[in-house]
């Protein structure tokens, strides 16, 4: 694929290479530049700044869940360290990480309840606990507390010349940059990814998205204790509770982050190495005659960065890149035959090793008892019994609020049922979470396609592939397997965002089909093709059903449905009006009743 | 007992001068689901501009100052919606977006204030700042006292305005639809930027009457911005009528949170009641709308 | 009056409408029925302008309104009631329905329309001073069209009326639907799911499936056509 090695420059520019090559350079810039110490003291700060942004990135950045109150991990790890110290001569090197600690076991406690709100309440949820620990901790009379210098050196993680501290910082921060670099490429960051652009469809994809958030926020609470404890005991001769809880540690590692680029490696960098010398410039020179100024550049630049360039600068420069990257691509194509590949008119699926490979039986993989869900005074869903069997392509008809979807969303765990069992593989799973069925074989499509816009064509179908492997290359190889069946291969390192119609269904149905699932759900596959493609679509959908997968497939263009449906269903305001073979179920006279009326139906069809 | 009717006395009259700070915030809430962080500062923004300046200057009383705030902050919330927030509006993750651009609106404002007026706290010294009444065994502050009839008449007005008026009516059906409102042929741009404007003045108004009995600094503001966060939750978002209810709670446990813990942690009391509220109930005691989860 | 010229519509990638002509003369009453996606809800929105055409134009008393923007497009007397009623919970029925009065023409004669939509659901006068958000499903149709009424429409186009409702409220609504359209010298364009009733009421049809036309004609030719039955449960 030429895509992947074309991505070559980009890649270098991530890797571990490139953070190692960074790092010594500031520690070179550090040597080189003496031992002024108002300028080791920028360089401190913006390596440690650096450092504490990494931690926010993950959770915030990556993830997308915005911790607002992230100096409670900033603020627990520099009082721990620095309280162990002073009352119990506990080195700073043990201290700060039982710092960690305390701060990781704080954010899970923090985290089992928030991590279930929305955006923006998380956010502000958040932002509670510091503001509550503030005053709590002032009133222990700990509002100061004096670090003591016992001139131990290194021993205590004291020194007088702060190039010692450069040079820790910026060992932590290279690891933490590795971190993050070893997470963006593995099932974890995959899954971050997913989970911050749409999560109702990664936990749908096998992504246990309430894991997700809570390993990468108390990842994040740890790198943030420790920025915290480092901070304290180099640049503070008085830990004050302002200093480390203050509002204005959110502030700026939001601001450095926002600028730099919300979910990117070295946005953090270079918005800090910009940002924070700016900073300390402006109080410095200004300081005395115009407080504040510094601060009132950060507000300006978080504003202007939100309205102007909301992917920050490294955002701002890869987007340039990819686009560049892509018309020269797209001229490469023009001279070759770049359109959708020839792909064979059957589709025929038994060699992709899916779970469900060749199985056919009579035994029913699902079975629907007594099913009942309402809504807003809305009877969805009426006492349904449905049994499916396995290796079957049941196609489920009804007029519009029928409850079709809703049966979908109880299936597959979107839903609890109100009343009822759901037996899948004789198994009740009721009351499961989407990704656990995932995991356990029920894959599913959409009405409206919810594929991850900001992610490549592969990486969506491997965000269904990890449901099923741990390791990145081969969730990678199995992606590509799929494409290559599926007919979009030619579009595999593309944005999903760019692609139409046709291929945004495909990737959905390779996506799903790469949960390896026993029982596929398709929620109108056809809507808005043209003729030729959903005859297409038929055959695709038939292969999979031939293969050994269950089927169910809702759909409105019903005349398409019935060429390839083995058994049909039709339903009628939450109940089962009819169902057997295709051919009956559509001159079934309860059946058009529903549709266009118990007069048309008298007076218009022969029964 | 009587420290205890003291109590009670205070927390309602903080509590009514926090309810008309949280009226605005929960109002511009439900209209365009944009959590106002920069919503206190506002308020403190008033507390310089115009009651101390207008004082300073011309010897004008702060409570026509907070009167006059209403158009002034208006006119401001109007242009800082249409020409800022607007254009973030819409887009995808928007509701994050706008969280953080208030929260760099809050920034910007406290460090002006703090370049033209210096940090050092400020007071109004008139003479019903320090005045009080003595009933019984307690002390109630004159200030305060006219500041609560002046927000009583604000929420009046507020309500007068909502539910009254072809704008007010408007605004709540934005608040309800706004893509009904669009079929309507309402100019929803129109409606944003005049509850924005409401919204702000409305919390400038009661930045004002606060200045009257009690010391401010440019950063007041990051103190009082979780506890209306707390109001507006524990009311409901998006409902005026919950922003009061809510204001009176969280005042009254403020004060009467003194009687059992030091009074240096009594806004430890109002958070505790904010992450019980997100926890246990989300949307509150009057939300309309269940949009935490 | 309303005149849609070979319009294409994409909606989420997809195309919407595949180039979709329809004609609807001064007091006609045009049915569109079809099932569901075949782009029914998406030729309201193209004419009312929520959506737009990516070719293909429309023509409002002989001006082409193709580009003209939505709000402007209500002020001509282009009035859409949406899909799901969209009636606004916090507000009386009165204010809901002096709401619809938003423009400018409509509302000098707000007061005699409102006499005119009471005594089409008098239930609405009953319940005038009730929030919209407590009525039942069927109350909230006939406040959303008395509300799309308020506006004086030159054209009133209704978005399947009767979704969501039961068989009973349905009759009630088509029953309603079908007075205004003896009394009133409104046009009507009525979409629906529910071919028997809205091809009833008719004096022209059009079904639509998945975004096209396949058949039109005048009531008589469309009712009881086996077409009609085909488009929404196909054949063998």
């Amino acid at each position: 694929m030429k895509a992947a090695t074309g991505n070559r420059k980009f890649v270098w520019a991530s890797n571990y290479l490139a953070i190692i090559i960074v790092c010594v350079l500031i520690l070179l810039l550090s040597v080189l530049v003496g031992s002024d110490r108002y300028i080791q003291r920028i360089i401190l700060l913006i390596v440690l700044w650096v450092f504490m942004c990494t931690g926010f990135n993950l959770i915030s950045g990556y993830g997308g869940q915005v911790v607002f109150g992230y100096m409670m991990f900033v603020g627990t790890g520099a009082y721990t360290t620095v309280l162990l110290f002073k009352f119990l001569g506990v080195t700073p090197w043990l201290g700060m990480w039982v710092g960690a600690a305390i701060a990781v076991v704080i954010a899970f406690f923090i985290g089992l309840p928030t991590l279930r709100l929305r955006g923006h309440f998380f956010a502000v949820a958040t932002i509670a606990f510091p503001l509550m620990t503030f005053p709590i901790l002032n009133h222990l009379g700990l509002e100061e507390v004096g670090i003591p210098f016992v001139g131990h050196g290194a021993a205590s993680l004291q020194f007088s010349d702060l190039r010692y501290y450069v040079v820790i910082a910026i060992i932590l921060l290279g690891l933490s940059l590795s971190l993050t670099r070893k997470i963006e490429r593995s099932r974890l960051g995959f899954a971050l990814r997913a989970i911050r652009q749409n999560e109702t469809a990664a936990e749908g994809m096998g992504v246990d998205t309430f894991r997700t958030k809570m390993i990468t926020f108390l990842l994040s609470s740890g790198i943030a204790a420790i920025g915290g404890t480092i901070y304290a005991f180099s640049l503070l001769y008085v830990l004050t509770t302002h200093a480390v809880f203050g509002l204005f540690i959110i502030v700026k590692v939001l601001s450095i982050t926002i600028v730099g680029g919300m979910g990117t490696l070295w946005g953090p960098v270079i918005a800090a190495a910009i940002l924070v010398p700016i900073g300390e410039f402006l109080t410095a020179q200004f300081g005395a005659r115009f407080p504040g100024l510094q601060d009132v550049v950060y507000g300006a630049a978080l504003v202007a960065t939100i309205i102007y360039i909301p992917e920050g600068i490294w955002g701002k420069i890869s987007k340039s890149y990819y686009k560049r990257r892509r018309k020269e691509m797209a001229t490469q194509a023009m001279t070759g035959t770049d359109e959708s590949p020839a792909i064979s008119d059957e589709f025929v699926f038994n060699d992709l090793q899916l779970s469900s490979n060749g199985i056919v039986s009579n035994e029913p993989i699902l079975k629907i008892e007594n099913v009942s869900k309402s809504f807003g005074g809305v009877n969805a869903l009426n006492d349904l019994n449905i049994v499916v069997s396995a290796g079957k392509l049941l196609g489920i008809i009804g007029p519009n609020g029928a409850g079709k979807t809703t049966l979908f969303n109880v299936i597959n765990g979107y839903l609890k049922p109100d009343k009822g069992r759901l037996l899948f593989e004789g198994q009740d799973v009721a009351l499961l979470k989407p990704n656990a069925l995932c995991k356990r074989g029920i894959g599913r499509t959409f009405q409206v396609a919810q594929i991850f816009h900001n992610m490549t064509v592969i990486e969506n179908i491997m965000i269904g592939a990890f449901a099923n492997t741990r390791n990145a290359n081969e969730a990678r190889a199995i992606a590509e397997k799929i494409a290559q069946k599926m007919g979009i291969v030619n579009r595999a390192n593309d944005m999903a965002v760019g692609l139409n119609l046709w291929e945004t269904k495909m990737v959905e149905i390779s996506r799903a089909l790469a949960t390896h699932p026993k029982l596929l759900l398709l929620d109108e596959p056809m809507s808005g093709l043209n003729p030729e493609e959903t005859v297409r679509i038929g055959k695709i959908i038939r292969g999979m059903a031939d293969s050994g997968i269950t089927v169910i497939v809702i759909e409105h263009v019903v005349q398409s449905l019935v060429k390839i449906a083995d058994l049909m269903l039709g339903l009628d305001e939450g109940h089962k009006i009819t169902e057997g073979k295709p051919e009956e179920v559509i001159s079934n006279s309860h059946m058009i009743e529903a549709y266009l009326g118990a007069k048309w139906r008298e007076r218009y069809v022969k029964s | 007992m009587e420290n205890f009717i003291q109590l009670l006395v205070q927390g309602i009259l903080v509590g009514v001068s926090y309810a008309v700070l949280s009226a605005g915030l929960t109002l511009i809430f439900g209209v365009m689901n944009i959590i106002n962080f920069a919503h206190a500062s506002f308020a403190v923004l008033a507390m310089y501009f115009p009651t101390f300046w207008f004082l300073q200057w011309w010897g004008i009383d702060p409570f026509v100052s907070a009167a006059l705030s209403l158009p002034i902050f208006f006119v401001f919330g109007y242009f800082v919606q249409r020409l800022v927030i607007s254009r973030v509006i819409g887009r995808p993750g928007s509701e994050t977006a706008t969280l953080i651009m208030t929260m760099g609106f809050s920034l910007l404002i406290e460090n002006m204030i703090l370049l033209v007026w210096s940090g050092a706290p400020r007071i109004i010294n008139e003479s019903y700042t320090i005045a009080t009444w003595r009933v019984g065994g307690v002390l109630i502050n004159h200030a305060q006292t006219y500041g609560m009839l002046a927000s009583i008449v604000l929420i009046i007005g507020l309500f007068i305005f909502l539910n009254k008026t072809t704008v007010g009516k408007s605004i709540k059906a934005a608040a309800d639809d706004p893509e009904g409102c669009a079929y309507m042929g309402i100019n929803l741009n129109l409606v944003y930027g005049i509850a924005y404007g409401l919204g702000i003045a409305v919390t400038a108004a009661g930045g004002c009457l606060m200045a009257t009995y009690r010391p401010f600094n440019p950063f007041y503001g990051e103190t009082i911005v979780v506890i209306l966060f707390a109001i507006v939750v524990l009311g409901g978002l998006g409902s005026v009528t919950g922003a009061v209810i809510g204001g009176l709670i969280i005042g009254l446990v403020q004060q009467l949170s003194s009687l059992v813990v030091a009074v240096s942690l009594q806004n430890v009391a109002v958070f505790l009641i904010f992450v019980i509220c997100l926890y246990t109930r989300p949307q509150g005691i009057l939300g309309k709308k269940e949009r935490a989860i | 009056m309303l005149k849609v010229e070979e319009i294409r519509s994409e909606y989420s990638g997809m195309t919407a409408l595949d180039k979709v002509s329809i004609s609807v003369g001064s007091g006609d009453f045009i049915s569109i029925v079809g099932p569901n996606g075949a782009g029914k809800s998406t030729l309201l929105k193209a004419i009312s302008g929520t959506v737009t055409c990516v070719s293909g134009n429309i023509y409002f008393k002989n001006t082409n309104i193709t580009n003209m923007p939505a709000h402007e497009r209500t002020r001509l007397g282009i009035i859409h009631i949406p899909e799901n009623r969209r009636i606004f919970p916090s507000l009386t029925v009165l204010e809901n329905l002096e709401i619809g009065a938003y423009r400018q023409e409509a509302r000098e004669y707000a007061d005699e329309t409102l006499k005119i939509v009471f005594e089409h659901f008098p239930i609405l006068k009953e319940r005038s001073e009730q929030l919209g958000g407590t009525l039942s499903g069927g109350e909230q149709q006939m406040l959303a069209i008395g509300r799309g009424l308020m506006a004086m429409p030159s054209i009133l186009m209704m978005d399947e009326p009767s979704l969501g409702l039961s068989p009973r409220l349905t009759e009630v609504i088509f029953e309603a639907i079908k007075e205004l359209r003896n009394k009133l010298k409104v046009s009507i364009l009525l979409v629906e799911q529910r071919a028997l009733e809205a091809l009833d009421l008719c004096d022209h049809g059009y079904i639509l499936e998945t975004g096209k036309i396949i058949t039109s004609g005048n009531r008589e030719h469309l009712m009881g056509n086996p077409i009609v039955q085909k488009a929404y449960l196909g054949s063998m």
